[in-house]
């Protein structure tokens, strides 16, 4: 944790030596005081068992150090905002959630992640598996240039739970019904049915750009997970269609684990039971009731960060 | 990784113990791949079919390896629908994988039913009826039985029909109606080449526990065999031209240090030659120093050929190098999208996709009547020009694009004209990929022979180079003073692959290792040109990339 | 826009530049057309107003020049296709459609009687055979280069297929020749040296780095955040390849494998070389072991005996092989266009 005392202490110095009379609330006294305060700030608790379980985690982007020491419990069925500037590796870790991380040759990855109590970056994990409990949503919509139905049940039909088309049909192991059925739920679920579904075989890629992210969140939805990670997916929005993604979000966090990155703080506040703040160095700064964060943070560096001192 | 990899008994997100599957599936690939590679072998006659090992030959030890694969496959798909192995089978094989193995089924219907029955009416009814029989059984089977089934059974079948010898070194077959005899030394290589194929895509498919993770597995090996078949074409092409060609094309270099005459001079008191002497290096290469000998047992050379290719690449340079980056700057820096750039564009990729005999032919009706109605470097300088032009075009246009615009905004922000930021910003910046593309363009015409055949050749075995320069550079006591040499490109010439046709079409026989050297020294100077062009345009893009 | 608004956007000096160029250059090309011995003076002329101006107006100059580059590629194709049609018209007045569906005989120089019906069949046959090597495996390579290899093997294999494609011509056809010509005739009692099947399997050999190259441009331009969806989603790599990237990409990859046959239909040296030439029809007629010969190879072994007629159909078979090629290469331009628009239009 060494280098973590370093970056902050370098970073609060200047706020010292500008202003004395802030003395009382930074918290510069180097070693092990500051250790156990900044602890503090992250170890949020709450009632039951944490639905994910990150301990120290680190990821090296090569020579890059993109996480550092990352230790955070998410609760279930409720919303967690990760936010910080950009660069600070919310996004990253965001990615090791899922393991999507595996997908860049150069990162490298140390810690534990457990998902209810099973650690997934052990030797022999399922990546199918995990990914179909563990959904995400991009930054910016990637529908496939299919049709609505035929991305909405990509995943199960990739998954070989659901058969259609003439073999399934040859067999008798046609599954159109359930199809049918999975892909209204799913559209509903992410209030895009009445918008589409009069057209659900039209090439997805001629939705606007809120519908499309939609679509992929119902995309996710079908495949049924249990945590869906969303990375900034209001980002590319205006804010008619962002206003409709944070209502869906709130929506779901009634049946599932939701992790939020954002970059506008206004968002996490408006849509998030907790708040996990990222500084630069890819460290946790603070992680408390998102009310808590913003009303009353107790680091000064997130403090700055929010009345927009620092970022 | 520092990961704690103790498993408890309710992981969901770890599949089971699955070491055994993997140890002998992994064994079975392993021992596929050996077939293939032992019939790849046995194909080209480096081990032929019939050569005895250790008591019996390589044909049936061959088809003792596939009757074991076949077997091993069957058993494992067997044991995986038995519940003995952990694994993830669908509920079909999928439409892909039984139209696969119901076209190797088809093909086995067909060959027997063609040896059995004779090419008559009845062997594509077997064929159809066997192809789709093992079409079905992969379909309609669960994964993991079906498909070991249909495939398993196919490579055991052909273990079995080589073993038994059924299909062995005395073997013989004329299908009707085609003018082809195939004997065991081909048969039993190719049915090895095949079923060790279809054995290590099925061995692969249980290696990966079946479902989606099977098939890739199965799909990789596929995948992966082919890119190490193309490196492999590579590497035998150029290593047996190497092998081949070295020999010839190295005979009778000699080299050595001397003690001879520098220079020598009558100065005009001393009615005496001096001489200074001293120390000489001497490199003699006959094969690329000399013609083609036409009289006596000197060493046969192809200097005329390498000039002539020399003159022919500086002319299509000269020619193709200003047209292509011009239009291809105008293109990018001048012309709006429109019905012009797009008329240009359809013409640019038509003149790509031209063939060059095309051009050998335009260039016989277009250049030589008017260029002194004789074959001639010009002629053929002019078409590969034209050969090249697009080629230029294509790269340069590609290299400019990626100029970003903010250097063309900056500098016209600074006041600078178009044509002023074109010279010092834009084309500097897309040098390295405009060369590139020269460079590997010049590879592709150094070796074209067509046009070249049409239009500049006439002796396939030229003694002496052809003289484009006459003269050379001197002072003449009359006006002007200076001579410039003559240059005449208005002449017929050979050229490093047209002399490769040459030996070829004038019968190998006593020249064959001539041929080879010829080969060789062509491949050399065309591949240098490529080795180059593609390493600097990786180097760039690295460069590029950071 | 009309040419007329267009040159009135122009202002004076490069109007001036531009008409007295345009005058001069055509008058140059003009007499190589009529007067050979006449285009060095003109070219002269040329070069020296152009130098003139440059020095007046480097600008404008700079603009007309590079103008005058661009035009050359769409001339050079006029030109082609105009003296190949020119020469083409004796035979074809003289034997009318004899020229593509005559039956025996079909060439026969004595006689004077040209059809090509055997070289189309030879070019077809050996196409296919190409075409059937060429697409699965380059389209596999490909797969491969852009979405399968670790990055070791992509650094070896790219630049592989790269010097692949730069081994001439002659040399697959000497290969050919020496090596794979007598390994048929011997091992597999051949009764020709030469044959349409090994033809066309080196064709395919020759035309499979051009099928993987523009294959491999086309998957690489899917866009890594559709991947990523269907690496969400629990899709296995592969399952992303095959029904996410590979549709995806099928314009870009049917574009890369019609260029591949273009490349196969123009391929001259190596059928040159290994094929008899037979200038008739093998017996029967789907014997690929048959030896015939190609549009390709009929030019390239007969232009230095031809003359009057023979020479005509000659450039009849180049009329033949170049409308094909061109309907290949138009053929994939629209595909590519269509795949642009798609991938990037819609959105």
């Amino acid at each position: 944790m060494s280098e973590t005392d370093v970056t902050q202490t370098g970073t609060d110095a200047p706020t010292t030596a500008n202003d004395p009379q802030s003395e009382t609330q930074t918290h510069t006294t180097a070693g092990e005081t500051d250790e156990r305060t900044q602890e503090e700030w992250t170890n949020f608790t709450f009632p039951g068992e944490p639905k994910l379980a990150v301990e120290d985690l680190d990821v090296y982007y090569g020579d890059d150090h993109a996480l550092n020491g990352v230790s955070m419990d998410i609760p279930r069925e409720s919303v967690t905002a990760l936010i910080g500037p950009s660069g600070c590796g919310k996004s990253t870790f965001l990615r090791c959630l899922n393991r999507m991380n595996d997908r860049i040759n150069a990162a490298r990855i140390d810690g534990s992640v457990k998902l209810d109590g099973e650690e997934i970056y052990q030797e022999g994990v399922d990546l199918v598996e995990l990914r179909k409990r563990v959904g995400m949503v991009f930054q910016a919509p990637n529908p496939f240039p299919k049709s609505i139905r035929d991305n909405i049940a990509y995943g199960p039909r990739k998954h070989g739970e659901l058969n259609t088309g003439l073999v399934a049909r040859l067999l008798g192991r046609d599954d159109s019904d359930e199809e049918e059925a999975l892909v209204e739920q799913s559209l509903r679920q992410a209030a895009l049915w009445d918008e589409v579904k009069d057209r659900l075989d039209d090439n997805a890629l001629g939705l606007s750009g809120g519908q499309q992210q939609r679509l992929c969140i119902a995309r996710c939805l079908a495949v049924g997970p249990e945590v869906i990670l969303m990375d900034e997916p209001a980002s590319a929005l205006d804010p008619v269609a962002t206003s409709k993604i944070e209502d869906l979000i709130e929506d779901l966090a009634e049946d599932y684990t939701v992790v939020v990155v954002t970059h506008s703080m206004q968002q996490a506040a408006r849509i998030s039971d907790q708040t996990a703040v990222f500084l630069t160095g890819g460290e946790l700064v603070e992680y408390d009731d998102t009310d808590k964060i913003f009303e009353n943070p107790e680091s000064q560096r997130v403090e700055d960060y929010i009345t927009g001192k620092f970022g | 990784m520092s990961f704690d990899t103790e498993r408890s008994s309710t992981d969901t997100l770890v599949s089971g113990d699955s070491s055994t599957r993997e140890l002998v599936s992994g064994g079975l690939v392993a021992l596929s791949f050996a077939s293939f590679t032992v019939g790849l072998l046995a194909l080209f006659q480096y081990l032929p079919a019939d050569t005895p090992v250790a008591g019996t030959t390589v044909s049936t030890l061959l088809g003792a390896a596939l009757t074991v694969v076949g077997t091993g496959v069957v058993v494992l798909g067997a044991a995986s629908y038995g519940g003995l192995f952990e694994t993830e089978p669908g509920h079909t094989g999928g439409l892909a994988s039984a139209v696969f193995v119901g076209a190797l089924w088809f093909a086995v219907g067909g060959l027997v039913g063609a040896q059995t029955l004779g090419l008559s009416t009845a062997w594509p009814v077997v064929a159809l009826l066997t192809g789709g029989v093992g079409a079905a059984v992969a379909l309609v089977a669960r994964e993991d039985l079906g498909v070991t089934l249909s495939a398993g059974l196919f490579v055991l079948l052909s273990g079995l029909v080589v073993v038994t010898g059924l299909v062995g070194p005395g073997w013989r077959w004329g299908p009707e109606n085609f003018s082809v005899v195939l004997t065991g030394a081909v048969g039993v290589p190719v049915i090895a080449l095949f079923a060790g194929l279809v054995g290590a895509w099925t061995a692969a498919r249980v290696y990966g526990g079946f479902g989606p993770q099977g098939r890739q597995t199965g799909a990789y090996v596929l995948v992966g065999t082919n890119a190490a078949g193309m490196l492999a074409l590579l590497v035998s092409v150029v290593g047996f031209i190497a092998v081949r060609g070295f020999g010839p094309m190295t005979e009778g270099i000699k080299y050595g240090l001397f003690w001879g005459p520098w220079t020598w001079f009558n100065p005009p008191l001393v009615d005496t030659w001096v001489i200074l002497e001293g120390p000489i290096v001497w490199f003699y290469w006959p094969f690329v120093m000399e013609g083609y000998t036409t009289v006596g047992s000197g060493i046969d050379g192809i200097l005329p050929a390498i000039v002539g290719t020399v003159w022919l690449v500086v002319g299509a340079v000269a020619l193709a190098v200003p047209l292509g980056v011009g239009a291809a700057l105008f293109l990018t820096e001048y012309a709006d999208e429109g019905r012009f750039t797009s008329l240009v564009e359809i013409s640019t990729n038509g003149l790509w996709s031209t063939p060059s005999i095309v051009y050998g032919l335009f260039g016989l009706a277009f250049f030589v009547p008017r260029l002194g109605n004789t074959n001639s470097l010009l002629a053929g300088q002019l078409v590969l020009g034209f050969m090249l032009l697009p080629l230029v075009v294509i790269t340069s246009r590609e290299s400019l694009k990626s100029v970003p615009d903010e250097y063309r905004d900056a500098s016209a922000a600074l006041g600078v004209s178009k044509w002023e930021t074109i010279k010092s910003v834009v084309l500097p910046a897309s040098l390295p990929g405009v060369i590139t593309g020269i460079i590997l363009g010049i590879g592709r015409i150094a070796g074209e022979t067509a046009p070249i055949l049409l239009v500049t050749t006439s002796d396939p075995f030229p003694a002496e180079v052809a003289g484009v320069i006459q003269g050379g550079f001197r002072f003449t006591s009359a006006f002007p003073f200076v001579a410039v040499p003559d240059v005449n490109l208005v002449q017929s010439s050979s050229a490093l692959p047209y002399q490769l046709f040459a030996v070829i079409g004038a019968g190998l026989g006593e020249n064959l290792d001539f041929a080879w050297g010829t080969a060789l020294v062509l491949l050399l100077v065309v591949m240098s040109f490529y080795a180059v062009g593609v390493a600097s345009r990786i180097y760039f893009r690295r460069k590029l990339d950071q | 826009m009309s040419v007329a608004t267009r040159l009135g956007g122009l202002d004076r000096n490069s109007r001036i530049v531009g008409g007295i160029g345009t005058v001069l250059l055509t008058l140059t090309i003009l007499s190589f057309l009529v007067a050979p011995a006449l285009t060095g003076y003109l070219a002269v002329a040329f070069a020296l107003f152009v130098a003139g101006s440059y020095v007046v107006d480097e600008e404008n100059t700079a603009r007309f020049l590079l103008f005058v580059t661009t035009t050359s590629t769409v001339l050079i194709l006029a030109f082609i296709t105009v003296y190949l049609l020119v020469n083409a018209v004796p035979v074809v007045r003289e034997m009318g459609l004899y020229l593509l569906v005559g039956s025996d005989p079909f060439w026969d120089t004595s006689a004077n009687t040209y059809s090509l019906v055997p070289m189309m069949w030879g070019t077809f046959v050996t196409t296919i055979i190409a075409a059937l090597v060429a697409a699965p495996l380059g389209v596999a390579g490909a797969v491969f280069i852009s979405e399968i290899a670790p990055g070791w093997a992509r650094e070896i294999v790219k630049p592989a297929v790269e010097m692949l494609a730069g081994i001439p011509s002659i040399v697959y056809g000497f290969i050919g020749y020496t090596l794979i010509n007598p390994f048929m005739q011997g091992e597999l009692s051949l009764p020709d040296y030469g044959s349409l099947f090994v033809t066309g399997l080196v064709i395919g050999i020759m035309a499979l780095p051009t099928v993987v190259s523009v294959a491999e441009d086309a998957i690489a331009s899917v866009p890594d955040a559709m991947k990523n969806g269907a690496g969400a989603l629990g899709a296995t790599d592969w399952q992303t390849t095959t029904s996410v990237t590979l549709p995806a990409a099928f314009s870009g990859i049917s574009a890369a494998v019609l260029l591949g046959v273009g490349r196969a239909v123009g391929e001259t040296m190596a059928a040159t070389v290994i094929l008899g030439n037979v200038t008739n029809l093998p017996d029967p007629l789907m014997d690929v072991f048959g030896n015939t010969i190609t549009l390709t190879s009929l030019i390239a072994s007969q232009y230095g005996a031809a003359s009057g007629l023979q020479f005509s159909a000659l450039f009849a078979a180049g009329v033949v092989l170049f409308v094909t090629v061109m309907g290949f290469s138009i053929g994939s331009q629209l595909i590519e266009r269509r795949m642009r628009q798609r991938l990037g239009g819609e959105q």
